[in-house]
């Protein structure tokens, strides 16, 4: 796994207030926040830590909602799902790089493009695979996946593209918790979206729709919804979610082409966690995989982070194979 | 040399037989090193290919993660030869002990997951198999992995300058590997795998005991893929946990058997040929620095075999869908 | 076989309150009752597939209760399923195969046996045809035949003869009784009432996850509990 410029679960790079080193390479990097007496530092680390996960989960509920989005209505499971983020990624950073634009704009531009493309896809490629065996969504997701990597590796290079915004380093502080904005304005983005996909889902008679579809396709066909269209729909939305991740991320993450891999790992986790198809349930897990990443970082050791979050994957499978949650569908 | 063939024309018998002779003596009349080093490849990912087919062609569990065994094969190899000067034919064994118990755990811990949350735990199975390799760096060398110096030929030591040797060890050990595979095919265990991909209710009303079976698939499976990363090491000279434990690697050998053909035995060669063909061959037009593009090709190939032909490229040969068995 | 006071809740759905009957040896026992009786619940307690939340199933003097399903097969009680669930990219002689080679690991063996079975079930005109390609009949006749090749002492059959015409019903009847004389011991779920009637020994009535009768054909038609369970009483009768 290959950090950003810091990695999540270590706080922030603010040379003045903290000793940190970062490495951002070789994820070797190191530290830890000292803040405070020794007495306090480990309460506040512990709150330190939990902030930042909290922060970081609220991107994986975007990334993690949009995956069960497609699930809960196609039954398809997406393992290119990382793939959309790190195309997200890549626009940002080339609406920064070629246009000035900052990537809270460039989510505007982002998530239209990527619902077009998305529908696109799911209209030549996924379709052929709705109501198949397993292995052949699986696999051909899977080849959409290392397709979309190497093609992106092609035309960008291998390098790690950074996004440097006047805000980068930024920090609010409450307390002694330190809150990185790039960060902050991740968590929120997140939030805000996937609970404008709730709402969506909910009050709207689009999102009812979809929701038809995902419980009772045969009984929506019948009152007159089309299911094609909410495949694709489904689709389109959930990997703009997706790739709005990546918007919000490029700040304080680096962008290259095999980004995704990390993510979609994640946001797999996060959807066996909450159920899926189970959109509160994705929201719920993310913010309790984020806090475990972190947490497992600090405290266990950086680079063991996400050894942290497969184990409590593999617990789940074990314990409670629906998900903490439950199954739900999508609501 | 399908299963169930009844005898042809006779000069089609020896057909196979031609082209054993042929694949033999190769590097008797070949003296080109690229050549040989070509062949070499295809035979390693063919052996691979073999070995995940057995999990995941016959038995229709698809493994994301193999690669993970690989490792489990390659890094007590290198450290023991390395450290301890132990060859890797002694040096594989601990590799392929540490692979049986893993698949062993994994399948029992795993194996009554159905589809996409099976193939997530193997993903996340070689993630944290990656992970540990990468934290333990004082004993494997971290992210730098483990060089393993050619103190010059040597027998023992299975370090040769030329590359006929290495030829034949590997042209050996892929045989192994389809003499297992031709055995589990035309086996009670062949026959029941072949039913649990197909339908696992129904196969576990017939008496087919779902995990016993997978787990065993998975184990045999994961002791050839660990072999082969012993060979690794004893050809290739340097791992690390990107080259060894990385989804590359996964990725490719899946690609063999599932392009080649799931569940023949002699899909995965055809794969391998395939696969590695086209690497050259972009390599050729395109440089090696340009890593990507055979593995976009790759990506396209299958993204093709699943939409149009699921059963491997295989079944586009003569006598290609005869390999498969249906009675 | 037996079933003594068996329970098993869903959720809030009691689909077997309390239920107790026992198979007798070489017997043909037929299961009916109205949808939702809970009658293919008790195959799939009976084989592994479901546990109950109280009671006890004993086969032949042992409990299945812990045993999984593969293991309840191997001890000489297979079923077929009300939805076929047939090998679909084999043939039907691949298909029956697999159950032989369940009492026989020799290929050419179980080969043997699954030929004859299929003779038997008059399933020999599709032999070589891949079982995703057959009709609904041949592949419930499928169904039986793979059952069969397990070699059971017992057989649940669920709801095999839907579908059926009344002459593949005959037939199937007459193969039904020829392997009852042959020692194999049925019990048997059907919704065709003709068929059940003609070929059952016994049969035992469910309704709402009660065994609300048990006796002979005849004694079971004259009985009001059943008449009153099938024709239902004033108010809603959930289907």
């Amino acid at each position: 796994m290959r950090e950003a410029s810091c990695p999540p679960h270590v706080s922030f790079c603010n040379p003045g207030r903290a000793r940190n080193s970062c490495r951002g390479r070789s994820g070797r990097a190191g530290g830890e926040v000292r803040v405070g007496r020794k007495g306090e530092i480990y309460t506040t680390t512990l709150i330190q830590s939990i902030v930042n996960g909290l922060m970081m989960g609220g991107v994986y509920a975007l990334i993690a909602v949009g995956l069960t989005l497609i699930f809960g209505v196609m039954n398809v499971v997406n393992f290119a799902h990382g793939e959309f983020v790190m195309l997200g990624m890549v626009l940002t950073y080339l609406l920064h790089h070629y246009l000035g634009w900052d990537p809270g704009l460039s989510i505007l531009l982002v998530i239209p493009i990527m619902l077009g493309v998305g529908a696109l896809i799911q209209k030549t490629l996924i379709s052929s695979v709705i109501g198949q065996a397993d292995e052949a969504q699986i696999l051909l997701t899977l080849g959409l996946s290392v397709l979309l990597t190497n093609a992106v590796l092609l035309i960008m290079g291998p390098d790690y593209l950074s996004v440097k915004t006047p805000y980068k380093l930024s920090v609010v502080a409450l307390g002694p918790v330190l809150f990185s904005v790039p960060r902050l304005i991740a968590f929120f983005v997140g939030l805000v979206f996937s609970g404008i996909l709730w709402l969506f889902l909910n009050r709207t008679n689009l999102g009812k729709a979809l929701r038809a579809v995902a419980e009772k396709p045969e009984v929506a066909t019948i009152m007159g919804i089309n299911p094609k269209r909410m495949h694709w729909l489904a689709f389109g939305i959930g990997i703009s979610l997706a790739a709005g991740a990546g918007s919000v991320l490029t700040p304080f993450f680096y962008t290259f082409p095999s980004v995704g891999g990390m993510f979609v790992l994640i946001a797999f986790v996060v959807v066996v966690l909450g159920g899926m198809g189970n959109i509160p349930g994705a929201i719920l897990g993310a913010l309790v995989i984020g806090i475990t990443e972190s947490l497992t970082a600090q405290f266990v050791a950086l680079d063991l982070a996400m050894l942290g979050v497969f184990i409590l994957f593999v617990l789940v499978l074990v314990f409670k194979p629906a998900g903490i949650l439950g199954k739900g569908k999508l609501y | 040399m399908a299963m169930n063939d009844p005898a042809h024309a006779s000069w089609k018998r020896y057909v196979p037989l031609i082209l054993a002779a042929i694949v033999i003596l190769v590097p008797l009349a070949v003296p080109s090193r690229y050549i040989l080093r070509t062949l070499v490849n295809i035979f390693f990912f063919a052996a691979l290919g073999c070995a995940w087919n057995i999990i995941g062609g016959y038995a229709g569990q698809l493994s994301l993660g193999h690669s993970a065994f690989v490792a489990m094969g390659a890094y007590p190899t290198a450290l023991l030869l390395l450290n301890l000067n132990i060859p890797p034919w002694i040096g594989f064994i601990p590799g392929v002990v540490l692979a049986l118990i893993a698949a062993y755990l994994l399948g029992h811990l795993v194996f009554g997951l159905r589809g996409p949350y099976l193939a997530l735990s193997t993903l996340a199975f070689a993630e944290i198999v990656h992970i540990l390799l990468l934290h333990f760096r004082d004993q494997t060398g971290g992210s730098l992995g483990v060089t393993i110096p050619f103190g010059g030929t040597s027998v023992w030591k299975l370090q040769f300058a030329s590359e006929q040797p290495y030829y034949y060890i590997c042209l050996g050990l892929l045989g192994f590997c389809l003499y297992v595979t031709h055995r589990i095919h035309n086996s009670r265990m062949g026959y029941y795998l072949q039913a649990i991909k197909e339908n696992q209710d129904a196969a576990e009303n017939l008496g087919i005991n779902l995990s016993g079976n997978k787990v065993k698939a998975l184990m045999i499976s994961a002791a050839l893929t660990a072999l082969m990363g012993g060979f690794y090491v004893a050809y290739f000279y340097y791992i690390d946990p990107d080259s060894v434990a990385g989804s590359d690697l996964s990725i490719k050998i899946l690609l063999v058997a599932i392009v080649g053909g799931v569940g023949t035995v002699w899909g995965p060669v055809v794969g391998a040929c395939i696969l590695v063909a086209l690497t050259e061959i972009s390599n050729y037009l395109f440089g090696s620095g340009r890593a990507g593009v055979s593995l976009v090709i790759y990506a396209i190939i299958l993204v093709i075999v699943v939409l149009f032909s699921p059963r491997g490229l295989i079944a586009l040969l003569p006598k290609g869908s005869r390999s498969y068995r249906s009675e | 076989m037996e079933l003594r006071k068996v329970t098993k809740v869903f959720g809030g759905l009691t689909a077997l309150d309390n239920v107790s009957f026992s198979v007798q040896e070489g017997e043909i026992l037929g299961l009916i009752g109205p949808n939702g009786a809970g009658k293919s619940t008790i195959v799939g307690l009976t084989m592994g597939a479901l546990k109950p939340n109280s009671g006890d199933i004993v086969f032949n003097g042992e409990t299945l209760l812990n045993l999984k399903p593969h293991q309840v097969v191997e001890r000489g009680i297979c079923r077929t399923f009300q939805v076929e669930k047939p090998l679909l990219n084999m043939t039907v002689t691949g298909n029956v195969l697999i159950g032989a080679l369940l009492r026989t690991p020799d290929r050419a063996e179980a080969l043997e046996q699954a030929k004859g079975i299929i003779e038997r079930v008059r399933l020999g005109h599709v032999a070589h045809v891949l079982a995703k390609n057959l009709t609904v009949q041949d592949r419930k006749r499928l169904e039986l035949a793979r059952s069969l090749a397990t070699c059971p002492t017992m057989l649940l059959l669920d709801e095999v003869m839907a579908g059926l015409t009344p002459l593949e019903i005959d037939q199937s009847l007459d193969l039904l009784r020829k392997l009852r004389d042959e020692g194999l011991t049925i019990l048997i779920i059907e919704h065709v009432m003709r068929a059940i009637m003609n070929i059952s020994d016994r049969i035992v009535v469910l309704d709402y996850g009660k065994r609300i009768a048990e006796g002979s054909p005849r004694d079971i038609v004259h009985d009001p509990a059943v008449v009153e369970a099938y024709l239902g009483r004033k108010g809603t009768r959930s289907g």
